[in-house]
């Protein structure tokens, strides 16, 4: 990839929480100060918290323009997000994509219709980091793929923005991720996936005061997502007293087959109910999702 | 007839209306308004439930709350008082509850002044409430009687403050007409909430949240309604004539039909002017006077149509926006004639800052100014540069 005058723009797709507005800004930071380009990154966020859709967008050359990246030419795009169409509006033929996934190019080139590169960074940074945080192995493979930052200077950036004790896992994950980047391979005849506008309802519509009339919604929202942890229920020690499925502020507990089982698209990971399962039956645990069970 | 202080003829017409709640923080010059209407809590004549906040961002909020449970609200304040209120306006306006609000208009500090004023209104004038600004103790129970008709109307659905000068009017003794009570009431009508807070059987969400996909046509309807307002205030205030015998519009005019100088004025000084419009008058001056009673949402139509044949006219300001020309009013007014085939050229001044009367003298010779072709180059009335004296 070259600018010759051309703006280059990068765009990062993740969840909050995982590490995308750090590896951006690394990014720009080796863009800026390590190849001496003109860059300007910023963020963009959903809701403030935990989970919630984050992204970062670069661009290289041109001015800083305070409007979102509608058309990247590289799309990273976080294990998080890898299933979420809407990351993938506006690429064009040229866009370079790099995903997180433990699914093989060949396998992602097909599903998208599109080249990628494919690296399993989260798995990566869970052995570097112990971590869910893929951003720095992303950063290795967009080194790999697009030679716009050389690897010296994603190391420096690196070595400049991490302290002590975390530096040898990002230099590590960095490294990593640029090895293990494959390529699908080039394809005839990309079909460009067209940018959805999904068709919202206009001020004459929607209802006067912003007032939300439709109750009960919030079984349609998915917040399992939002949570780093999950409860291992013991089945054997749970003697069903039901003190967790009372506390639970999501009601994500539910007893079935006369065995308490868990609503995992709901779950937010709290650990209330480890917290009130009585001591003598310990029934609950909290766990790391990606942990192994 | 009666001889009513203003914030007595504002509590007449508040206990004819009897509204649900009215939370209240005292501040001058609108304090005796919760204080004259306890007392008739207190003599058994009405039963509003009163709630003593802690702040007036406390009673704006209460305000907002009991609106959001269906009932009809009440408040009354000034100064720093609605400056304190200022981000719950917003909120108030934006979730569409026609909660009404005396203003005692007064000076914002500092320095500290407890007179009559407009900046404290027109600090709060984008924030989505409508504005209706009364000259005299029977338009603000007049317009009282009228507010909550048109907050509540289904096109509007808006808050509106009913804004009066503070002391000038607040304090003034003069005479007031109180109708009728079945009139009034027949008049104001029950308020029939359509959404409730309290409502388990349709049960809702409020104050929800919207990133930038939705924020903007939230707003966008917030607009319509206020636009959809002017013609409920005409309406309104036409109705109300046929109760009263006194109709009222979004502006009114004073010898405007042949008149080729003017005068745009809000509030008290509006009977200034009138009177500076006679004197000229006599000298053989076409001047007169248009007075904005509504200010939001502005007229500008109104405006502009009775100033298509006058040459000049001068824009008081009881408020300054420093940085700009002038003031608010000002600016409004450029903005709603420019453009216009024909519109007079305006020429804008500002008096009455902190509670400084605008003498008679001053008053013509605002208008006569215009005549003379000469721009004053102060833009202050009556202020004093040195010990010499005022500027002119």
């Amino acid at each position: 990839m070259s600018d010759n005058g051309h703006v280059i723009k990068i765009k990062i797709h993740g969840i909050g929480g995982g590490g995308v507005v750090t590896t951006a800004e690394l990014m720009a930071i080796a863009l800026i100060e390590g190849e001496n380009k003109s860059a300007q990154m910023f963020p963009t966020f959903g809701p403030e918290r935990s989970g919630a859709p984050v992204t970062g967008s670069i661009r290289i050359g041109g001015r800083l323009v305070p409007t979102q990246i509608e058309d990247p030419d590289v799309l990273i795009v976080y294990r998080t997000s890898v299933n979420n169409k809407d990351v993938y509006n506006g690429i064009h033929e040229k866009t370079v994509v790099i995903l997180d996934t433990p699914k093989s190019p060949k396998e992602m080139s097909e599903i998208l219709k599109h080249p990628v590169w494919c690296l399993d960074a989260t798995a990566i940074a869970r052995e570097e980091l112990k971590k869910d945080l893929p951003g720095i192995a992303l950063f290795g493979a967009f080194v790999k793929a697009t030679g716009l930052v050389c690897a010296e200077n994603m190391y420096l950036a690196i070595r400049e923005n991490f302290p002590g004790t975390k530096l040898r896992g990002n230099l590590r994950s960095a490294h990593r991720g640029m090895e293990a980047a494959a390529f699908s391979g080039d394809m005839q005849n990309i079909i460009p996936v067209p940018k959805a506008r999904e068709s919202k309802p206009g001020w004459t519509e929607i209802e006067p005061g912003a007032v939300l009339v439709n109750a009960g919604n919030s079984k349609e929202y998915n917040t399992g997502s939002w949570g780093k942890q999950f409860p291992l229920i013991d089945t054997d020690k749970c003697k069903l007293c039901m003190i967790c499925w009372a506390m639970c502020p999501d009601n994500s507990l539910y007893v079935s087959d006369n065995v308490l089982k868990l609503d995992e698209l709901h779950c937010k990971g709290c650990g209330i109910c480890q917290n009130v399962c009585p001591d003598n039956f310990n029934a609950i645990t909290m766990r790391e999702k990606g942990e192994s069970k | 007839m009666k001889a009513l202080k203003g914030n007595a003829a504002v509590v007449e017409a508040l206990a004819q209306i009897e509204p649900d709640v009215f939370p209240m923080f005292p501040i001058t010059p609108s304090t005796q308004i919760p204080e004259f209407y306890e007392e008739k809590i207190a003599k058994g004549e009405v039963t509003t439930i009163m709630v003593r906040a802690e702040s007036e961002h406390s009673s704006a909020s209460a305000a907002h709350g009991a609106s959001l449970a269906g009932a009809r609200v009440f408040n009354a304040t000034a100064s720093q008082g609605l400056a304190y209120m200022h981000e719950v306006l917003y909120i108030t306006s934006s979730s569409r509850l026609p909660v009404v609000m005396a203003v005692a208009s007064r000076a914002l500090s500092g320095p500290i002044n407890i007179h009559a004023d407009h900046s404290d209104s027109m600090g709060s004038r984008d924030c989505g409430w409508m504005q209706i600004f009364c000259e005299n103790g029977q338009e603000a129970y007049d317009t009282l009687i009228q507010a909550y008709r048109i907050a509540e109307h289904k096109k509007v659905l808006l808050p509106m403050m009913v804004c009066f000068d503070g002391f000038t009017v607040s304090h003034a003794i003069s005479p007031v007409e109180i109708l009728d009570t079945e009139k009034v009431k027949k008049f104001v009508g029950e308020y029939v909430p359509e959404r409730s807070v309290l409502d388990i059987v349709h049960p809702a969400t409020f104050g929800s949240f919207a990133l930038p996909d939705y924020y903007m046509e939230y707003r966008r309807q917030l607009r319509q309604a206020m636009n959809d307002a002017l013609a409920v205030i005409t309406e309104t205030g036409k109705e109300f004539g046929k109760i009263s015998g006194r109709s009222y519009g979004l502006i009114e005019t004073y010898r405007m039909d042949d008149a080729l100088y003017a005068a745009i004025v809000i509030g008290s000084t509006a009977a200034t002017m009138k009177d500076a419009v006679d004197a000229l008058r006599k000298r053989g001056i076409k001047a007169g006077v248009v007075k904005i009673r509504s200010y939001r949402p502005f007229p500008e139509e109104e405006l502009s149509k009775s100033l298509s044949e006058v040459r000049a006219a001068v824009v008081l300001d009881r408020a300054d926006s420093p940085g700009t020309r002038s003031g608010p009013l000002y600016a409004d007014t450029c903005g709603a004639v420019y453009g216009r085939n024909s519109r007079p050229a305006l020429f804008p001044h500002v008096y009455g800052l902190g509670g400084r009367e605008l003498t008679q003298e001053e008053a013509e010779a605002a208008i006569e100014d215009l005549t003379k072709g000469n721009e004053n180059n102060e833009l202050y009335i009556g202020v004093r540069a040195s010990a010499e004296g005022a500027v002119k």
